[in-house]
């Protein structure tokens, strides 16, 4: 079930009028739980076992860890979650692509090279949900956080569909405890708060769901044909039209993914819990570090806080420190796919972390320099970072690597051959119209940061007259094949 | 709760004007996909003895007043009906099939292109998914045309050009052009004409072809079919893999339904008169391809 689709509108109404109908909290978790199971039952099938799994496992593991007397029982508990998880994500996700590739050697040296293909189905969100459940085994294991005392308030977190198949990957220590919210019933007795709709949760809820229906719908899915088109076959294709078609594949994963995220987010907010932001203007990032406090938050923050930190941070040598970069950034690459191309891509994030350290560590008069401060130095630098981000996404798009390849070189090595550009503009006209729209209201939420609380908080004549025109953006533009979200595939 | 009851009942009115407001858009400037099922023609009365031709944008490029008079003429019975519609496929002619049997044509002329097998086919139709069978956006666009039509911007529109018997053809000065070689060769590379694909394999375009002739043929319609021709710029650009899978599905065609095939692919593609890489310019400088397809006519009447 997408979120842009005429079912999920209809099941979140079912949902949310229910909520308001159900006065019984354990009910409403319930409830909410069966939503969640129900929700991705519809998009996944029988693969559903492996959530249910998946909760079981790190439910009991997560009270065994807590209650492990000593240090060495609670890590063989804690690598038994790391296991059961990770082996499930990697069998599932990465063993076809590890057949691939031993087979590939085999061939090379004579050796085993036959080995036939799983062909497995990938099930929708696993890595999400692993790296939510893991979050939760590990930060037990930290003590930072207490178990779950009931399996339906952890299941409940596991299971919330709003971010249960594209994210933001929650960490329970934010999630649970809005579970556990008590209030006052005015006889000194505290009780667990019920979910209940409130005007301002609903209100800002809701113009989070159009702003990311509308960079899904609108933006996203009018720009990916013209994407598809582009990179379908690179092969002598000019400059300008790889630059021009990784500008909108830019834009309309951008789109995508914080525009699913967005609904995501509304839709929990009406529900009553707040999920973290995703996505922060990541297009105005000054440098990749910068980049990668922007651009899927939840991810950059999970690999930071159990992945990079525990390997050592920057805590260590400076070689040290961008060795880890690289390995964090691949690993993350592998995260979103098991090929290649997302190995280059997180490579190349990883180089350019490397890199920017290095130069902040050896030349600390050249980033402190005060140019970088002025208007013209924090432009040059945010075009400088989006260069180099955009080049990623070539990979990322590109999965014939000779086209990869192709397309790489004439990005980076401008061709000036430029005598079809006004044909092509004016066969894409729409498309370009489409992105300079993008690129303005893009500006606009860089410079008033609050823009989705200004919208919010219009008074309601107004709100309705920004919601009519938002949905008139959406249904007019509809092509009635709205293309599936990007970030489902991983 | 008064409150959550007024900002729902203020979304529900933004709903309600889009949704108005695009319903009076629709009504205006119909997606063709639907407008086609309720189209007058079918309510009309027909001559007695027709010939209809079918096909997308290719076939609606024919000059159908030349082929009326020229077929009318020859055999002094039979009268042409053009019913092509541009972007047109043979799943979507499927859906107005019967329709077209209830005129009970004498024989039809089915012009079929690459594109017409090229769409990549939706095999797998989701689970519970709620389909809606419209589009949008088609609407918006010839709604915004219009616009600019009417504000001269734009000028195909506004030039429409009506032609003798062809109900759902939309043409305009646009479709008159006659372009030079080198706006073909570079069009044809705009429109990445290397990457068009045929699969062989279940392909669901291929199998709505199928279909349609399998139906004719069952209400004793004569089928024939032609292939619409294609400029030099497109015929040396296009996968040699696509070409040979087109002509195996229409030689499977041919000998499955047993039906005669007029090949006008590379007939033109040297001449000069293209108004882009796939479409014969409708101008009479280009009537080759109209008059081709009158004496094709003329001469299965004969037969």
């Amino acid at each position: 079930m997408l979120f842009n689709s005429v079912e999920f509108v209809i099941f979140f109404i079912v949902v949310a009028t229910a909520i308001v109908i159900i006065k019984h909290r354990k009910f409403q978790h319930f409830f909410l739980l069966g939503s969640g199971y129900f929700f991705f039952y519809i998009s996944s099938n029988y693969l559903i076992s492996l959530l249910i799994f998946s909760t079981i496992l790190d439910y009991f593991l997560g009270k065994e860890i807590y209650n492990a007397k000593t240090k060495t029982r609670k890590k063989i508990l804690l690598i038994l979650s790391l296991s059961g998880n990770l082996g499930l994500l990697g069998f599932f996700k990465y063993s076809d692509f590890a057949i691939l590739q031993f087979n590939a050697f085999g061939s090379n040296f004579n050796l085993v090279n036959d080995i036939p293909l799983l062909n497995l189905a990938l099930p929708i969100g696993i890595s999400f949900y692993t790296f939510q459940t893991l979050s939760y085994t590990i930060d037990i294991y930290r003590g930072e956080l207490e178990p779950s005392k009931k399996f339906r308030e952890f299941a409940l977190f596991v299971s919330f569909f709003p971010q249960l198949v594209a994210g933001p990957i929650v960490r329970a220590k934010h999630f649970l405890p809005q579970l556990r919210q008590k209030m006052d019933n005015n006889q000194g007795i505290f009780k667990i708060k019920l979910i209940k709709i409130e005007k301002s949760n609903l209100k800002l809820g809701i113009t989070m769901m159009l702003i990311g229906f509308l960079k899904k719908m609108f933006f996203a899915d009018n720009i990916a044909p013209f994407v598809n088109e582009v990179f379908f076959n690179t092969t002598n294709s000019p400059s300008y039209e790889i630059w021009l078609g990784t500008i909108a594949f830019g834009i309309q994963i951008y789109g995508d993914f914080s525009g699913y995220s967005d609904i995501a987010i509304g839709a929990a907010l009406i529900l009553g819990f707040k999920i973290p932001r995703n996505f922060n203007k990541p297009y105005f990032a000054t440098s990749p570090s910068d980049f990668w406090k922007r651009w899927h938050i939840s991810l950059s923050s999970w690999l930071k806080d159990y992945l990079y930190i525990p390997l050592g941070g920057n805590k260590i040598s400076r070689f040290r420190t961008y060795q880890n970069l690289l390995i964090v950034m691949v690993l993350g690459g592998l995260w979103h796919g098991a090929s290649i191309n997302f190995i280059i891509w997180g490579g190349l994030h990883g180089v350019y972390l490397a890199i920017h350290k290095i130069i902040k560590n050896t030349c600390p008069q050249l980033t402190e320099n005060s140019f970088f401060k002025t208007k013209i130095g924090k432009i040059f630098s945010i075009l400088v970072t989006q260069y180099f981000v955009f080049l990623a996404w070539i990979p990322f798009r590109v999965h014939e690597t000779d086209q990869m390849w192709y397309a790489m070189n004439k990005f980076v090595f401008f061709d000036f051959q430029l005598n079809g550009l006004l044909e092509f503009l004016m066969v894409h006209k729409f498309v370009m119209l489409i992105i300079m729209m993008f690129g303005v209201l893009h500006f606009i939420s860089y410079i008033k940061p609050d823009i989705i609380f200004r919208l919010s908080n219009l008074r309601l004549y107004n709100w309705t007259i920004f919601a009519t025109i938002v949905i008139i953006l959406v249904i007019f533009f509809y092509n009635g094949n709205s293309e599936d979200f990007i970030y489902f595939r991983f | 709760m008064a409150s959550n009851i007024r900002i729902l009942i203020s979304l529900s009115i933004a709903f309600l004007i889009a949704l108005g407001a695009f319903s009076l858009l629709y009504n205006e400037f119909p997606d063709t996909h639907i407008d086609r099922k309720n189209h007058s023609f079918f309510k009309e009365k027909l001559e007695d003895e027709k010939i209809f031709l079918l096909g997308s944008s290719h076939v609606n490029q024919l000059n159908t007043t030349h082929i009326v008079n020229k077929v009318f003429t020859n055999t002094e019975k039979y009268t042409v009906y053009n019913l092509a519609i541009n972007a047109d496929d043979p799943k979507k002619r499927f859906e107005d099939i019967e329709k077209i049997i209830s005129l009970n044509p004498d024989i039809v002329f089915y012009g079929i292109s690459y594109r017409d097998f090229s769409s990549i086919s939706n095999d797998q139709i989701q689970q519970y998914k709620i389909t809606i069978d419209i589009n949008p956006k088609f609407s918006t666009m010839q709604a915004i045309r219009s616009v600019l039509t009417e504000l001269g911007i734009f000028q195909e529109l506004k030039n429409q050009l009506s032609d003798t018997n062809s109900p759902f053809k939309m043409i305009g000065v646009k479709q008159t052009i006659i372009e030079t070689k080198e706006n073909l060769e570079l069009q044809t590379k705009n429109q990445k004409i290397n990457q068009l694909t045929i699969k062989i394999e279940n392909n669901q375009q291929a199998s709505y072809f199928k279909k349609i002739i399998s139906k004719l043929q069952e209400n004793d319609i004569k089928v024939i079919i032609f292939t619409t021709p294609i400029s030099h710029s497109f015929n040396k650009e296009i996968p040699i893999t696509t070409k040979e899978n087109f002509k195996i599905i229409l030689n499977d065609v041919t000998e499955q339904f047993e039906i005669k095939m007029y090949n006008f692919t590379n007939k033109y593609s040297e001449l000069n008169i293209w108004q882009n890489p796939t479409h014969v310019s409708y101008n009479m400088d280009a009537i080759i391809f109209s008059e081709d397809i009158a004496n094709m006519i003329i001469q299965e009447v004969d037969e």
